[in-house]
This record gives C-alpha cells, structure tokens and sequence, in this order.
C-alpha cells in the first residue's frame, strides 16, 4: 500500500501539473483527472434497474448509448441524495466504459501542481483510501483527489464484471 | 494494487522480428490478419474439396493466389517469419503448375499442414499465442523436400492445350501504368514496408520497365513535423502485362480508393523508354476517386476471385455506425409518429401520409442496411469438413459429413460466436456420439455415421442443429457422472431433464479425457456461450438411433420486434416472437397452485409471472383480474405475465447494456423508446427463473 | 519508446551547441535511419538545423556510416535537405554506403536526395 501510494506520487511529481475537474459530495471537495471526463449534463430520465444496490440510480440514454448513473453520495454516505434541477452527472470514460456519476456540483477546473499533492491519509475520508491518489489544497480547502478508473473499475461499484467471479468460473471448468 | 497493473493494459507486444508494435497498430494489421485467415480458410477449402484429386488449374491458381497474396502481405507488414512458410510452398506451388514436379497426393496433407503453420503464426502475430517453431520448420523441410525431389522433372506437360500456365493466368498485353499512391499518414506509424510495396510492383513489370518517385506534399519547418506521419506520396510508372486487378492488389492492405489513382494506357500510344510527364493534377488526392477511369471499381480492396467485381471491403465498425443511425432514425420516427397520433386527423391529413411514408422508407432503409451484416453460415460450416476428416482418422471412425442449408443467412456478429459453440458440438458428436464401425455393425448400422450440419430460418429466429446417427445419449451414464460430480439429480427426472444435466459446470462424460473433445470446456461453456448471443441450445436423443443438439439463435442482434408494457413508472419491452397473446382474465381463471398463482387458458395452467415483484418495482395493479397477462412462450416453457397495461406493438433498437455496464439478470438488453428513455427487453427464460426462485 | 543502445547518430560539431561561427558544417549521420528511431532523429536534425545560421553557405551531410534506411528515413532527410536550403545553405550528401543508395533509390528518393552537391 505505501510503495503503491509512492509510485501514484512520484506519478503525479512526472507529470508536473495535472488538470482536475473538482466537484463536490455533501461538504467534502473531491478532484478528478479531467482527461478522464467526458461531459457534464443535468439528472433526468434515469430508467431503474432492478435487483441492483441503491448507489445505482439505473442507466439514462446518451446519444443513443447506454450509460450507467452512480450516485457516489449513496455508496460513500456522504451528504443527501436529492435529485433536483441542479443535481449534476459528470460523465466519464474510463476502461473503455462511458459511466455518469452523480454530485451534488461541479465547481472548477483547476490545475495542481504535482508537489502541492500531498499522499492521502490513512483515515479520514469517507471515499476508502485505496481510490485516492492524493490530496491537494486549493484556497486553503482541502481537495481529495480521486483515482476515478480504479474505482470505477473495483468490485465494489459492479459496473465492470467482477475479474475474481470468471476467474473462479475458468478454474471449475478446467 | 494489482488491479491498477491489469488495467494499464496495452503494453506493447514484441514480434517474432523484433519490432514494438502497439495495440494501436494491431488495428491497423487486423485488415490483414482478417485478410490472411480468409485466404487461409479459402485454401484449406479447396484443399479439403480435392480429397486426393489433383487439383485443376482454376484450383490451382487459387490456392497460389492465396499464398501468394498471404507472402506479399506478411512481407509489408515486416512479418518476416510468415514469409517464409508461403515463400517455399508458393515454389511448390508453382513447379507443380508448371508441371515440373509432379503431384503427389500426400502433398494435400502437407499443404493443410503449412496453412495450420501459417495460421499458427498469424495467431501469434494476431492474439500473441505461443508458436510450435519446430513445428514450422517440420513443414518448411518437407516443403522443400518435396520441391528437390519432384526436381528432376521426368514427366513433360500431360496436357498441352492448357499451355503451361505463367504465374499471371492471362497474359495480357503490355500496357503502360501509372500509379499515384497518397498513402496514408499514419503508414510509417503502422510499419508498413514501402520497399516491399515497391519491389511487388517491380516483380510485375517487365524487366527494367519500372519507376518509382517520392514527392513531398507539404514542406512543413523541420521542428514541425511529426516524424512518422507520411507526408510522401509516390508515383510509380511500369510497364506490365499484370492485370489491373494484381497491380491494385499490391495494395490491398495499405490503400484506400481514395489514396490510389490508376491510369493505363496501351504500350504503342508511347515508347516504352518515354518517361511520363509529371502530372501535378495527378497528384492531388483530393476528390479524385481511385476508379475514375472507365473501369468498374476492381476487386483490390475486397476479395479477389469471382466475387471480385461486385464487391468492396468494410470495415465493420462503419457497418455497425449505419445500423446504429438507422436505429435513431427508427427512433425518430417513433417519436414523430407518436406526436403525429395526438394531433387531429382532419387538420393534419398531409402530415400523416407523410410520415407513413416516412416509416416505410425508414423500414426499407432498415431492411436493406441489416442485409448488409448478413452472411451465410456456410462461413462456419465449411470450417467442418476438415475438422470431422481429421477427427475420424485419429478416432478410427467412419464418418460422412452432410451439411444442409449452407446458404441461410445470419448476423455477421452471430457468425463468429456461433463458432466455437458449434465446434464443441461437432467434435462430442464424433467423439462420443458415433460409434466405432464394428460397433456400428453389430447394431445392425451401416459402418458409416452420419453427421448432419443443418441451418434454416424458423420466424425471426436461425435454427442450427448438429444431428448424428450415433448411439445416443446414455441415461444411465449421465445420471451416475452427474451424482459424481454432486450434481442434484434423481432417477425420477423425464429424459430432458436428464439431458439438461449435462450443461451442468463441470460435467463430462468422456470416460477418459481425450485428446479431441474434452479440451477442459464442458457443455456449460457451450450454453454460456450460445446464451450470450440470445440463443438456446435444445437436445433431442434416441438411444441406439442418435442425437440433435439443435440451436436456435435471433435473425440478428440489432433489432427486434417488440410488445411495449408498462409497469408502474417503467416500460419493459417483451420480444413479440415468444408473446401468445394477451387477456385481461377472469376471477375463475385464477387459481392457485402450491401456493403459487397461475391462470387457466383452454385447459392449461400457466404461472403468473409478477414483474413488479420479479423486479421490486411499485405497480399501479398488484391483483392479476386488473392487470394484463401476456401469454408467452420461451422454448417450450408457458408463462403468462403479468403487467399494468399494454403500450405499443413495435420495432427497437437492441442496445447492449453491457458496453458500459454489467449484465442485468431478466433483460436481453434494452432500447430506447420515443421519449428518449431506455426501457429493458425482457429475457423470458431467465424470468422464469428468476419467478422460481421467488 | 525505446531504442537500441546505439551512440548518438548525429555526430560533427555538436560540442558548439548552438551556435557554430564557421561557415560549412558537416553533420554526420550513423546506424539505421528508420521509422523506430524517428522520433530521436528528428529531435537530433532539429538541434542541428538550430545550429545553421545565415553565414553558413555549405552543410554536408555524411550519409557514409548510415546503415539501413526506410521511407521514414528517406522523408526526414529530405525535409531536413529542404529546410537547409530554406535557411540559405546549401546542403551536399555525402555519399551513403551502396546498399543505402540503391534504397533510397528504390524508394523514390533519388531526385530529393540527389547524391550529388546540385543539380
């Protein structure tokens, strides 16, 4: 764990400043790649699915495609779940796949230098630190930076179909 | 931690030669790799047809095409080793068109066995999968022994009128040629070998009739430029007696119609030593099509042979991005139709006859764009004369293939992932189904099983079965592997039932695993696999007389005929071909069954199957006497379901849910409808199960 | 990417940086000149066509010690005859060893990347 927060560090330190879209969940600020955002649009027409957790809000129609809506609110118990004409969806493409994840704003686009990233507390906030790459500051706020692909990739949210479950199906079938 | 690692995927991969080349270059080889395995198929097709004839001089040719065409591809694409395999069969190939080494029927094994050489390669280069090089050089050492021993040839030409046939089967008058090649700017990006483009074209001219000049096309400041973006074009002058169709074939693999412009000319029109005029028009790409010339667009950048002349290239994706915008047109239209239907009839006359103008135009255009993806299923079936050849030789069987129905056509996505599911098939039915010929005898059989491939269009869906004439499936047997394996059975169950275990994950009733079925992929692989693609896989077995595994599989996967129902706040959209019908039922057609509910139609019991409760959904209607009960039919199985009301009867768009998402237990995928929401198409055999388990 | 380990291709009057106070300069190209090192040889040709002032009258270009090159190749180095004589110097190939020349004749290249000091 500490090596790897050490590599996502010295990553970031390469790279000099990164762009973050930053949005905000409850009162917590929270900072993602901007290359990693595809669009923002407004929460409407959400077609439930059933038999799913509640963090999933169903998929919406983009364009003809068929995109999931996460509420991370839900899933990290962070502020109030309400839908209204503001509530936000910032879609995202990562591991080949286009996801809508609701927040309570977007705020801004910011730039971070690499070393004002400081490396993510071992408690704290309520997203686990195993999807946090960093924090930085920005106006004297802390800003939690979010390793969106990993997240979205993990078995906790279940959109991508759990590697662990096939693996298991491929050794039966051997 | 390691998650992270997998998911950085796309590390290069190095090839056999020692280039990088990225996943981003495979996207460009794949139009080789595809063009590749299809001369691989056709060769090993006409082989396989020749049994041990020796083949004709068309067959000939084809199969030196073939090769031909897999050397020169593997050659611009730096695949040096799969030239190597083509370059000494192609000699082969060729004393033996020019009859200077006689033909011996081993050498259809031997050819079958270089294109599996080959074809191991080309996976190599294609899905990075391991390569037996000894098992190359095995092919190559016969190869050219069988050139050195046919050397000294004996024998002169049997057949004079058929002359001795030149590499380029017609020998046309020399013409002059000039080619204007704007390639590509990624071409360097991709490793694509001018000098091998070059020296192909230099092998069709006439000696010393060859030119060649590059020419920048933009003089950007050297800080400029990006240094493996092309901005060379190149003109090519020969004189050639090849025909149009091989000059353009030197490019197949690296051209567009549009990057290439041919002009021809008759010899006499110039002296061969005139150098040509630089034409600057000539260069210009721009709006110039590759066959303005009175040609009809030849065959280069599709398949050659006959189907040459009538047919182009695409690339898939395009092919998908049309159905997907037919599907949003069908969308639209919806939408206007259903805006359309609010409005008053009188007023709005015009309006409504347009716009059913507008659906059937929308119809055909639909029509004519799903053709598109359709192929024969012969692409799949002619991949088994090889397999059950071999396969019967190993297992000391006799067995004669009879394939029916060839040319029923199915959705090109299907085609490749009806494959696999119907090898497995096959290859039980050869291994466990048909018996060995004294066997066969003592039951009173001919020695000779029969195995019967069989494709046809029942309504909307493709009916595909694998029937032998074997010994059938073993009750017994599979009920005392299935107890092994601690699978719940009992000895009570109906024969389908029984024959149902066999899908069951980790069931094989291969006494011995063997080399040829049993591969570690059991039954359930295949339903998994045929499931996935919205099919069913149905066994029907006679002890003594045989099996069917027959799979039933949609026309296509785009789009579907739909009844359109609503439950509380949500649409679903249940797929016509399984509804019955709908009623509104009566007090006394409910009952209950074992606490279950069920509706009486014409003397039958069927479960009521509850959306809102399969799916924890609020409806406005909970008792069935208020609701609506569509009556389906899934393979066999008979539910009715229950819903708040019925909405409209019509054509969707499938779209796949899974693009971005996961699986969703009881939909075939979803749709999306007139108001631009998506609604799921209900899968109904998963709904029956999903029903039990409540 | 990475490349083979070879010496740096572009060898002459490198140690002078950028600017060079004489009048011809000499740049000396070595190993493959292809598609897998373009990134490095462009990076190299620039530098060195940092080097090229208006005094300069002639640069040679010693194509002696090149050992394969590619339509890439043949590309970047007429670009670079191209942007010579843009900044007013008049660049001169030094011959390239029989295999290279009969290539980058193959390739076309033989009126863009005339052997000779001008036509």
């Amino acid at each position: 764990m500490q090596t790897a927060q050490g590599n996502a560090v010295q990553q970031l330190a390469a790279e000099a400043a990164s762009e973050y879209l930053t949005f905000t969940l409850g009162s917590e600020s929270y900072g993602i790649d901007i290359l990693k955002v595809q669009e923002i649009r407004g929460y409407d027409c959400v077609t439930r699915i059933a038999n799913t957790p509640l963090f999933i809000k169903g998929v919406i129609n983009l364009r003809g495609v068929i995109v999931p809506i996460i509420d991370l609110r839900i899933k990290f118990n962070v502020g109030e779940a309400t839908y209204h004409e503001f509530t936000v969806v910032i879609i995202i493409n990562v591991l080949n796949k286009v996801v809508g994840i609701v927040v309570d704003g977007v705020s801004d686009v910011v730039a971070l230098p690499a070393q004002s990233i400081k490396p993510p507390p071992e408690l704290g906030a309520s997203l686990d630190t195993r999807y946090i790459t960093g924090l930085g500051t920005l106006n004297d706020e802390m800003l939690i930076l979010v390793d969106i692909e990993k997240l979205i990739g993990s078995d906790e949210l279940q959109i991508v179909e759990s590697a662990v479950e096939d693996t298991q199906k491929g050794a039966v079938n051997q | 931690m390691n998650r992270a690692a997998a998911n950085s995927k796309g590390t290069g991969m190095t090839t056999p030669t020692g280039e990088k080349s990225s996943v981003d270059l495979n996207r460009f080889n794949e139009v080789f790799f595809e063009e590749c395995a299809e001369n691989l198929a056709e060769m090993e097709q006409i082989l396989i047809s020749l049994g041990d004839r020796e083949p004709d001089h068309e067959e000939m040719n084809a199969i030196f095409r073939a090769a031909h065409s897999i050397k020169g591809g593997a050659g611009i694409f730096g695949f040096q080793d799969m030239t190597v395999v083509t370059h000494v069969m192609e000699s082969l190939l060729d004393r033996l068109r020019n009859r200077e080494t006689p033909f011996v029927p081993a050498m259809i094994d031997l050819f079958l066995e270089a294109g599996d050489a080959i074809a191991m390669q080309l996976a190599w280069h294609r899905e990075g999968k391991a390569v037996d090089q000894e098992a190359i050089d095995r092919v190559r050492a016969k190869l050219q022994q069988a050139i050195e021993a046919g050397a000294p040839a004996l024998e002169p030409p049997v057949e004079p009128e058929q002359g001795s046939p030149a590499p380029h089967e017609e020998e046309l008058l020399p013409r002059r040629c000039r080619l204007a090649f704007t390639p590509d700017p990624e071409i360097f990006a991709r490793g694509i070998r001018m000098e091998s483009i070059i020296s192909e074209l230099t092998e069709l001219a006439e000696p010393g009739e060859f030119a060649c000049s590059a020419r920048l096309m933009e003089l950007p400041d050297l800080p400029e430029l990006d240094p493996e973006r092309c901005i060379t074009c190149w003109e090519f002058t020969l004189l050639t007696r090849a025909s149009r169709e091989q000059v353009l074939d030197v490019f197949m693999f690296v051209a567009d119609e549009e990057q290439l412009t041919i002009e021809e000319e008759p010899v006499d029109r110039r002296g061969p030593a005139e150098e040509p005029a630089p034409e600057e028009t000539l260069l210009a790409p721009a709006g110039r099509r590759a066959y303005d010339s009175s040609e009809a667009a030849p065959g280069a950048f599709g398949r050659r042979g006959g189907e040459a002349e009538s047919s182009i290239r695409v690339n898939v994706t395009k092919v998908d991005q049309l159905v997907n915008e037919v599907g949003e047109l069908l969308i639209t239209q919806a939408m206007l139709s259903q805006i359309v239907a609010g409005l008053d009839p009188v007023l709005h006359q015009a309006l409504q006859r347009g716009l059913t103008q507008l659906e059937r135009n929308t119809r055909d255009l639909q029509a004519s764009v799903m053709s598109i993806r359709l192929v024969p299923i012969s692409i799949v079936f002619n991949r088994f004369p090889r397999l059950v050849r071999e396969m019967a030789a190993k297992l000391g069987k006799q067995v004669e293939l009879k394939t029916v129905g060839e040319s029923t056509e199915l959705d090109r996505g299907l085609i490749e992932r009806i494959a696999d599911p119907l090898g497995h098939l096959v290859r039980n039915a050869l291994d466990h189904g048909l018996e060995s010929p004294e066997r066969r005898v003592s039951c009173g059989k001919s020695p000779v099983g029969t195995l019967q491939l069989s494709a046809s269009q029942v309504g909307g869906r493709i009916v595909v079965d694998v029937t032998d004439d074997g010994a059938g499936l073993n009750r017994g047997k599979i009920l005392a592997k299935a107890v092994e394996c601690g699978i719940p059975c009992s000895e009570s169950m109906s024969d389908e039932e029984v024959w149902q275990l066999i899908f069951a994950p980790g069931f094989s009733t291969a006494s011995e695993v063997t080399d040829l079925s049993g591969r570690g992929v059991g039954m359930d692989v295949v339903l998994k696999n045929v499931q996935a693609i919205g099919g069913r896989v149905q066994i029907a077995s006679e002890a003594g007389r045989g099996a069917r595994f027959t799979i039933s599989l949609p026309l296509t996967l785009a789009i579907l005929e739909g009844l359109s129902v609503a439950v509380g706040a949500e649409k679903f959209i249940i797929p016509l071909n399984v509804v019955l019908e709908s009623l509104q039922p009566t007090a006394e057609q409910l009952k209950s069954v074992n606490g279950r509910e069920v509706v009486q139609v014409r003397g039958e019991y069927l479960p009521i199957l509850k959306l809102h409760r399969i799916f924890n959904l609020e409806a406005e209607v909970t008792e069935p006497q208020l609701g609506i009960l569509v009556l389906v039919d899934a393979d066999g199985e008979r539910g009715a379901i229950m819903v708040d009301a019925l909405l409209d009867e019509q054509q969707v768009v499938v779209k796949s849910i899974e693009t971005n998402y996961r699986r969703v237990e009881g939909s075939a995928g979803a749709t999306i409808l007139g108001d631009g929401r998506v609604a799921l198409i209900l899968d109904i055999p998963e709904l029956f199960t999903m029903h039990k388990r409540l | 990417m990475t490349f083979c380990n070879k010496q740096n291709p572009l060898k002459g009057q490198n140690k002078v940086g950028k600017k060079v106070f004489v009048n011809n300069i000499n740049i000396t190209l070595e190993g493959p000149l292809i598609v897998e090192r373009a990134q490095e040889l462009h990076q190299l040709l620039v530098e060195r066509l940092d080097g090229v002032t208006e005094k300069c009258q002639q640069a040679t270009i010693d194509l002696s010690r090149v050992s394969d090159i590619d339509a890439c190749g043949c590309q970047l180095l007429a670009l670079f005859v191209e942007s010579l004589k843009r900044r007013g110097a008049t660049p001169v190939l030094a011959p390239a060893p029989v295999g290279v020349t009969e290539r980058i004749n193959t390739l076309g290249f033989r009126d863009l990347l005339a052997l000779q000091p001008e036509r």
